[in-house]
């Protein structure tokens, strides 16, 4: 079963021999791990693996993250080149004088209108006509004295309501500098469990690919370990070639971005602006746990 | 426990052990190939059903490049949303409800019936007890009536309308965070498919691997059977168990700590008199027995 060349005056062989019943069964059983290699060999249980596809699903069919702008460009629109004092007038007349609230003013005008034709005009000019006095001085008067109120009480609803809107401009205005931190916070969230996820997926795709070109070896190794089994090379793995730390990576950088996209979902209501500090405990409190996460992942 | 024979040049060694060591090696041999034999073909990873990911997240025939992209849905919600055209539209939906008008409407009629029937028919006889009905004072008084009656259906409209703008205020709050929970909720939805579909694919596969090598996990065995009098027995076959590093148990427990203390900070915010930071402490210290819990039992 084994030989050795050496020998001082010339060659020589020296053949290790093994009990007959011994070389008979390791006979055997080579055979057999032979005919099993030639039926697994190429078979290879990797070989339908189809990758698992990760920039379709973030960017569509066809596109790639730099179709998409940059994050430090969405930053710098959102936030660093935001003209705030400008969006601050914007907010005010997209609010206090919009047309919306010229509409508004308009239609109770209208409704005012309706009402004092139909029932305040009507009552006076009974009156009027009961004493016989339409055509005199008075009831011009009294016309004028309607028509004054109408005057006073649309201005009046005008004035009040811009009034009344004043803060609730200030409040727009600080929810939209809210919601512009939320939109770049999202999208840096949304890349970071993009690179995660294609890291985990990419290490997955390729440890397959490797597992499945490697399969030859992986079944030949078993048989290496039959041939020198007599000798002790028998092997006592299990596991197939080309296998990856995958599994420790899914629970690392992942379950890493999970804790990150979690905490980030929690957008804070911004018109009141006392909770934009907290909004911003949010993200450092996001960025320390998911950090931690996968340091601890990466260190098991 | 050997024996060898040589001629001139060659030699052969042949290694033997006792006798009753032999008979019991080719007994034990020949166990072990029967039972190899009886256990060749009946892997138990043969009728593993592999475990659906996709299906279940998208549904029979889908797969995840059916639905709108992160990024697309992302710019639909939020970067390209029109946040100006929501508050105007929950404005006007607020402020321009025909309900409103109708509940302002009933309740001018109310007052109608207060002024004529009561305010204008007292006016009136007192006027005609005064025996004044026929001058321009009667008249002046009848439209200062008319005219505090518009003043009152004005500010009526408007006891009505005010309060609605912190309504409107609310409403589009709602709105916006409910476009950015959208987001997020589809973001963590992909992650956790990710996550699974990762963590299946490398079951499924392994498993399929197994079933392939267990004819081969069974040679191993033999093997070792072939070779036991080589001092090489081992039949220890699976894998050892990972244990977690110092440092990791470390960063785990930290991990859990700061999870801990955002959550109780965000809790804390939302009671007054609590806060952030006693709600912070207070989760982080949860979050620390947590994440010592979670070591102990792993």
């Amino acid at each position: 079963m084994g030989s050795s060349g050496g020998g001082g005056g010339g060659d020589s062989q020296t053949t290790v021999r093994y009990a007959g019943y011994v070389e008979s069964q390791h006979q055997n059983f080579l055979a057999t791990v032979m005919a099993y290699r030639n039926s697994t060999i190429a078979l290879s249980p990797f070989a339908s693996y189809t990758d698992i596809e990760v920039d379709s699903a973030f960017f569509g069919t066809g596109y790639l993250i730099s179709s998409f702008p940059s994050l430090y460009d969405m930053y710098g629109k959102f936030m660093a080149g935001l003209d705030v004092e400008s969006l601050w007038s914007q907010i005010f007349e997209g609010t206090v004088n919009s047309p919306e609230v010229s509409s508004l003013v308009v239609a109770e005008g209208a409704l005012l209108d309706d009402d004092i034709e139909t029932n305040s005009i009507p009552r006076l000019q009974t009156g009027m006509r009961d004493i016989n006095a339409v055509m005199g001085s008075s009831y011009v008067i009294g016309r004028a004295i309607i028509e004054d109120a109408r005057v006073k009480s649309i201005a009046k609803y005008s004035a009040e309501l811009k009034y009344h809107l004043i803060p609730v401009a200030s409040s727009r205005w600080s929810t939209h500098l809210e919601w512009n931190k939320g939109v770049v916070g999202v999208y840096a969230e949304i890349m970071k469990l993009y690179y995660s996820t294609k890291i985990d997926v990419d290490e997955i795709n390729y440890s397959m690919v490797a597992k499945h070109r490697l399969w030859p070896f992986t079944v030949l190794d078993f048989e290496r370990a039959a041939l020198g089994a007599l000798q002790g090379a028998i092997n006592s793995k299990t596991d197939v070639a080309g296998a990856s730390t995958a599994s420790k990576v899914i629970g690392g950088a992942l379950s890493g971005a999970a804790m990150g996209a979690m905490v980030g979902s929690s957008f804070n209501t911004a018109a009141t602006t006392t909770t934009a500090a907290s909004s911003a405990g949010t993200v450092y409190g996001a960025g320390i746990g998911a950090a931690l996460g996968i340091a601890a992942a990466l260190t098991y | 426990m050997g024996g060898s024979s040589s001629s001139s040049r060659d030699e052969v060694k042949t290694t033997r052990y006792a006798p009753y060591i032999e008979a019991q090696h080719e007994s034990f041999l020949t166990t072990t190939m029967a039972y190899r034999n009886s256990l060749i073909n009946n892997s138990p990873f043969a009728n593993y059903n592999e475990v659906e990911v996709v299906n279940a997240f998208f549904g029979l025939g889908y797969v995840i490049s059916n639905f709108p992209s992160l990024y697309d849905m992302f710019g639909k919600r939020m970067a390209g949303l029109d946040i100006e055209t929501i508050w105007n539209n929950e404005f006007e939906r607020a402020l321009n409800d025909t309900n409103i008008d109708t509940a302002i409407e009933e309740e001018i009629k109310l007052i109608d019936d207060r002024l004529v029937k009561e305010d204008l028919s007292e006016y009136q006889l007192s006027m005609r007890n005064l025996n004044a009905v026929p001058t321009s004072s009667f008249i002046v008084g009848k439209a200062v009536v008319e005219n505090k009656r518009i003043k009152l259906i004005i500010q009526l409209t408007l006891d009505n309308k005010l309060p609605l703008l912190s309504n409107t205020e609310r409403d589009y709050l709602t709105r916006l965070n409910n476009e950015k929970s959208t987001i997020t909720i589809y973001a963590n939805i992909m992650k956790d498919y990710f996550t699974y579909i990762n963590m299946v694919v490398d079951t499924n596969t392994n498993m399929n691997s197994r079933d392939s090598l267990w004819p081969f996990t069974l040679f191993s065995f033999e093997g070792y059977a072939l070779g036991t009098m080589r001092g090489v027995l081992s039949w220890r076959k699976q894998m050892a168990k990972r244990e977690r590093s110092s440092l990791s148990t470390g960063l785990s427990i930290a991990s859990y700590t700061a999870t801990g203390a955002y959550i109780g900070a965000e809790i804390g915010s939302t009671y007054p008199g609590v806060g952030n930071v006693v709600g912070g402490v207070i989760g982080g210290v949860v979050g620390f027995v947590v994440g010592v819990a979670v070591r102990l039992f792993e």
